[in-house]
């Protein structure tokens, strides 16, 4: 019961602080931009998170929060966008295909390497 | 519709998104994430909920495509889908499989979830322009 109040509170807030975070930063950045910025955000706490703490407080920040401030559905559409966008542009195979490496490895490797960085963060602490 | 109904409205969505997510990683008894030791599994729960977000954001991006101001769009794609799917325990479970020395099984990982995402995405809106445009 506890368990699943953690997740219920640790989404309530990380949900809308994503759409306020989107908000913000869809002014100035793309789609896919925004998305890397929050996902590697909340890599960054759940790495964090999966050092500093344990039981429902972990699971608070890493399932609930960190879960829902990032996501995955929203950066696929944004990718499947940012593809056709591609195509349309008249772009050869080749730079398309080297342009959507290019996002893909960005938008995996940096929250990756944020889960490292905020594990090493807690280590120090 | 006011900025903060529109916020409490994706935080109710997100809470049933991100239950959803618990629920079906409970289905799949998905081994705890621990950095610095052994005995990180394929995490199939998060892909399968990562997927099938994807190609529901699909259907919801056509089917919602003019819903302009109705709690709809924040409550479903925002709020549930976005709190549904989740980049943060991609990257850990990527992260906990690398830290046990399985790096082809982590790129094989995230390789299989952005591609498999990409193509539901397209399905979703695929089939559903079909279906509203026949």
């Amino acid at each position: 019961m506890i368990t699943i109040a953690a997740i219920a509170i640790g989404a309530f807030i990380g949900a809308p602080l994503r759409a306020l975070v989107e908000q913000f930063a869809s002014r100035t950045r793309s789609a896919l931009t925004t998305l890397l910025i929050i996902n590697s955000l909340g890599s960054l706490l759940a790495g964090f998170s999966l050092g500093a703490f344990s039981g429902d407080v972990r699971i608070f920040f890493i399932i609930g929060l960190a879960g829902a401030f990032t996501t995955f559905s929203g950066w696929a559409l944004a990718l499947a966008t940012f593809s056709r966008d591609l195509v349309e542009s008249g772009y050869s195979h080749w730079a398309r295909f080297t342009r959507m490496g290019i996002v893909i490895v960005a938008a995996t490797g940096i929250p990756l390497v944020s889960v490292w960085l905020g594990w090493l963060l807690s280590r120090a602490y | 519709m006011r900025e903060a109904n529109r916020l409490v409205v994706i935080g109710v969505g997100g809470v049933f998104g991100a239950l959803s997510r618990a629920g079906i990683s409970e289905l799949f008894g998905t081994a705890s994430i621990e950095l610095g030791d052994q005995g990180a599994a394929f995490p199939w729960a998060t892909l399968a909920v990562n997927v099938l977000g994807a190609l529901l954001i699909g259907v919801l991006a056509v089917a919602l495509v003019e819903d302009r101001g109705s709690y709809w769009r924040p409550l479903l794609i925002t709020g549930f889908l976005g709190g549904f799917t989740t980049f943060s325990a991609l990257a850990l479970e990527a992260a906990d499989l690398i830290d046990d020395n399985l790096w082809p099984t982590a790129v094989l990982y995230l390789a299989v979830t952005v591609g498999a995402g990409l193509l539901a995405v397209r399905l979703g809106i695929r089939v559903t322009q079909r279906l509203v445009k026949p």
